[in-house]
């Protein structure tokens, strides 16, 4: 009977061990690019520029891989749209469009009225040098270029976080 | 209106159910025979109104009401009526209530059959299933309720997650699983309901055995249909990835398998009475950490219901369940001490006695490798995964062990052992499992572990033959009868023990199903265009036509391929695509030609937008159906097992008539 006695602490354990996982995403993968320099890029936009990661040096800037046929993308091109309309100017945007063809892209960008540049990216080397495993993929850089955290879909109040992650403040 | 009444119908039964739980108790322990008869009524009540709630939630479905939320969220109007009615239990609130639905009907059917019988730990039975039944309903009113109104409802719904209206078998595998999954509730409050009576005797031990039968059978030809369904649906040519929820379901799986044979000791030698308890109390625990691991997220497994509050509420029930059952063996342990020993090392008992430590021993290592994730993440903040390769090295050597243990097993006779009688019964298996390596040897065939399971394979086969041949000589040396009829009266005698070797010759051809699908697949693929072929293993395929077929739910892209082997037609295979209109992703659904010897399964990887060519990969898994056929020999055992056998006497009986020194072997 003592050997009974075992039990209970086990099972408590397993208990806490399973109460850990609350608030905890399963999915999540944590970025090895975090805390470092996020990888350089030159890219043509859909309007037919070149946009090269070092044009935005000294800015705060929003890095969102995306393509026009993923249903999480349209989830959270609305609070794409809201967070640019309010941080514009303080903070720059940039969407990198993943497997997709210049025309889908464009007509998704005006169908949600995205007006910041999004940027075609052949073979998807730039979003292979970011470890995109899965759009969408949202990187926030801050001024000096380095990543400071990355996010799976997001919505209005982690994009905001994510932007103040960047900017030093709430905006 | 409807998630009006749905609501409160759910309210009124959670009312109902702790209201004749407290009548249960109460009744039970001041030996109210009204209160008691009120509890049972409660149940029958419950179990109306539970019924009332999911003929309420079809017809929303049936009738596309989206103001009921759970039907916004899983229903749409051109899912065919099937997968309309299935998508019941589609989604986490609406399982949750068919799981109540089950739990109900289980606890209407305890009561209903053996309120007479068991009179004095009855009440206690009805009270903890009612308080299990309760928690349910808890759930189902607030945190994970399935009658949410929808004051502006769409027109239209999403439909079931597509890969839940791919495969009929998605009426069967869910259905099964909750049935043996929700089960096991029945022996936990048998088992419970004895422990707070204190009733020390042996009967309802027996009524724990066949309740716990129904539920293992349901259990095994659940994952076997669950096996099935990832086999022929998600298009990977396997049928079992050590998932979190497959081993959720495999643990309460393997401690039941172990409280059914710890049992035998139990009523032959009155030993393991708290371990074989424990057993059933880990088995309901297991099964009720599976549904919080499928519904909380806690990990990532494809059988994920999305995200949800219920978690929480799950755990502590987890917790006071873990806590309640505990106290109560450790308060009853005195009345539980066992006063049989084990005599010899080899025998009977002690092989039944090590089955048991092997399948708990597994069951513990996968309990460590589904949780290791969090573990690891917890003390180290590292995150990692417990794949196949793990559970693999675990699970293999363990089965090895168990296999050997089931060929050696039924040969051992209980208590002292006749050591040179027992050698002398080895012989012939052994020679069986030898000349089985030498076959394989000679044939090619290398590696240590397969030449070992194929040899342990026959060994058992040959044991378990030659247990029923002794059995029935025997028999025939008194009664001078044919084999034939003397094999029918020893079956009659004693069904669970034929029974049970039935089970044993279904587990051997799942394993060797296993062993040589795993070992013997060969895979080819190719890109072709129509009129072009490839080969594999013998086989010719000519892709004849890619059709595109829109149905109302979804577009059906069929490759059409002819399939030949020797210059004989196999017949035509049509692997497709199928796109749903609610869902980006294509969901593949592969072709597969099932035969006894072997399976041609070919599945396409991706399809040309012109319907020009497409990429197909093909597979040859030599004895994959011998899975199905011995589960589904497993579960007929399982049937078999619960035939009602003539009278005979338990051991305990045995010593309370006669203080006998050494339970004797009673032939038949």
């Amino acid at each position: 009977m003592r050997r009974m006695l075992a039990i209970p602490p086990v099972a408590v354990g397993i208990l806490l061990l399973l109460a850990y996982g609350f608030g905890r995403d399963p999915a999540f993968i944590p970025s090895p690019l975090i805390g470092h320099k996020a990888p350089a890029f030159v890219l043509p936009s859909t309007r037919g520029r070149r946009v090269s990661l070092n044009s935005f040096r000294g800015r705060p800037l929003v890095v969102n891989f995306w393509a026009s046929w993923c249903v999480p993308c349209k989830e959270e091109a609305g609070a794409f749209v809201n967070a640019y309309r309010r941080f514009h100017g303080r903070v720059e945007f940039v969407g990198i469009s993943y497997e997709d063809s210049s025309n889908a892209a464009r007509s998704f960008m005006k169908a949600h009225g995205m007006t910041w540049p999004v940027l075609s990216d052949p073979g998807q080397n730039v979003a292979i040098s970011y470890g995109v495993t899965g759009i969408p993929e949202t990187f926030f850089i801050n001024r000096r270029g380095v990543i400071v955290e990355k996010r799976w879909s997001v919505d209005q109040q982690s994009l905001v976080n994510g932007i103040a992650g960047i900017t030093g403040g709430s905006g | 209106m409807t998630s009006a009444i749905g609501h409160f119908t759910i309210l009124t039964a959670l009312c109902v159910g702790l209201t004749g739980a407290g009548a249960s108790f109460y009744g039970g322990w001041h030996n109210r025979s009204d209160l008691v008869a009120a509890g049972r009524a409660a149940v029958f009540l419950v179990f109306g109104l539970l019924t009332f709630a999911c003929a309420v939630m079809i017809y929303a479905l049936v009738t596309h009401d989206f103001s009921v939320k759970y039907v916004a969220d899983v229903g749409s109007r051109e899912t065919p009526l099937y997968y309309t009615v299935i998508s019941l239990w589609a989604a986490l609130e609406g399982s949750i209530l068919f799981w109540g639905f089950i739990l109900a009907g289980y606890a209407t059917l305890v009561i209903a059959l053996h309120r007479f019988r068991y009179r004095e730990i009855m009440p206690y039975i009805a009270g903890v299933l009612l308080l299990i039944l309760a928690f349910f309903l808890f759930v189902m009113s607030g945190p994970g309720n399935p009658f949410v109104y929808v004051p502006h409802p769409l027109p239209d719904g999403p439909g079931p997650n597509p890969l839940l209206q791919n495969h009929p078998m998605m009426g069967l595998h869910p259905p099964l699983l909750y049935l043996g999954y929700v089960g096991l509730s029945v022996p936990f409050a048998i088992v419970m309901g004895a422990l707070i009576a204190g009733d020390a005797r042996q009967s309802w031990l027996q009524l724990a055995r066949r309740w716990a039968l129904v539920s293992w059978c349901f259990l095994t030809l659940g994952i076997i249909a669950g096996m099935w369904w990832s086999y022929d649906v998600l298009g990977w040519g396997g049928y079992w990835s050590w998932d979190p929820v497959e081993n959720a379901v495999l643990m309460p799986w393997l401690v039941t398998t172990a409280f059914l044979h710890s049992l035998q000791v139990q009523e032959r030698r009155l030993m393991l009475k708290t371990w074989t308890l424990s057993l059933v109390v880990a088995a309901f625990l297991l099964s009720i950490m599976g549904t919080f691991l499928a519904r909380s997220g806690v990990l990532e497994s494809v059988h994920s219901f999305t995200q949800s509050a219920i978690g929480p509420v799950f755990l502590v029930f987890l917790g006071i369940c873990l806590v309640c059952s505990m106290a109560l063996l450790l308060m009853r342990s005195q009345q539980l001490e066992a006063p049989g020993s084990i005599d010899s090392l080899v025998s009977r008992e002690s092989a039944f006695l090590l089955n048991n430590l092997l399948l708990v021993s597994l069951t513990f290592t996968i309990l460590l490798g589904t949780l290791f994730p969090l573990l690891a993440e917890a003390t180290t903040g590292q995150r990692l995964s417990v794949g196949a390769p793990y559970f693999n090295r675990i699970a293999v050597p363990i089965a090895l062990g168990l296999l050997f243990l089931m060929g050696v097993g039924p040969l051992l006779p209980w208590g002292a052992t006749r050591l040179d009688e027992t050698v002398r019964r080895l012989v012939i298996p052994a020679l069986a499992g030898l000349l089985t390596v030498i076959v394989l040897l000679s044939l090619g065939i290398r590696g240590t572990p397969l030449l070992l399971v194929f040899a342990l394979v026959a060994f058992v086969a040959a044991s378990t033959v030659g247990a029923v041949v002794h059995d029935v000589n025997s028999r025939r040396r008194n009664t001078a009868e044919d084999f034939l009829p003397a094999a029918a009266h020893l079956f009659r005698a004693n069904p669970r023990r034929y029974a049970g070797y039935l089970a044993h010759i279904g587990v051997l051809f799942a394993v060797v199903g296993i062993a040589a699908s795993q070992s013997f697949s060969s895979t080819a693929s190719a890109t072709l265009n129509v009129g072009q072929r490839m080969h594999l293993s013998g086989y010719t395929l000519d892709l004849a036509a890619i059709r595109s077929d829109p149905q109302p739910n979804r577009t059906v892209v069929d490759s059409i391929l002819n399939v030949s082997t020797g210059g004989r037609t196999v017949g035509s295979m049509s692997p497709s695509i199928n796109y749903y209109p609610n869902s980006d992703q294509p969901v593949i659904t592969p072709a597969v030609h099932i035969a006894a010897t072997q399976d041609l399964y070919v599945v396409v990887r991706a399809i040309d937008r012109r319907l020009h060519w497409v990429s197909v990969q093909v597979y040859v898994k030599p004895l994959v159906s011998w899975i199905w056929f011995g589960g589904t020999i497993v579960g007929l055992g399982a049937i078999m097992a619960l035939m009602p056998r003539r009278r005979r006497q338990t051991a305990e009986e045995r010593v309370a008539q006669v203080a006998l020194p050494e339970p004797v072997e009673v032939p038949g």
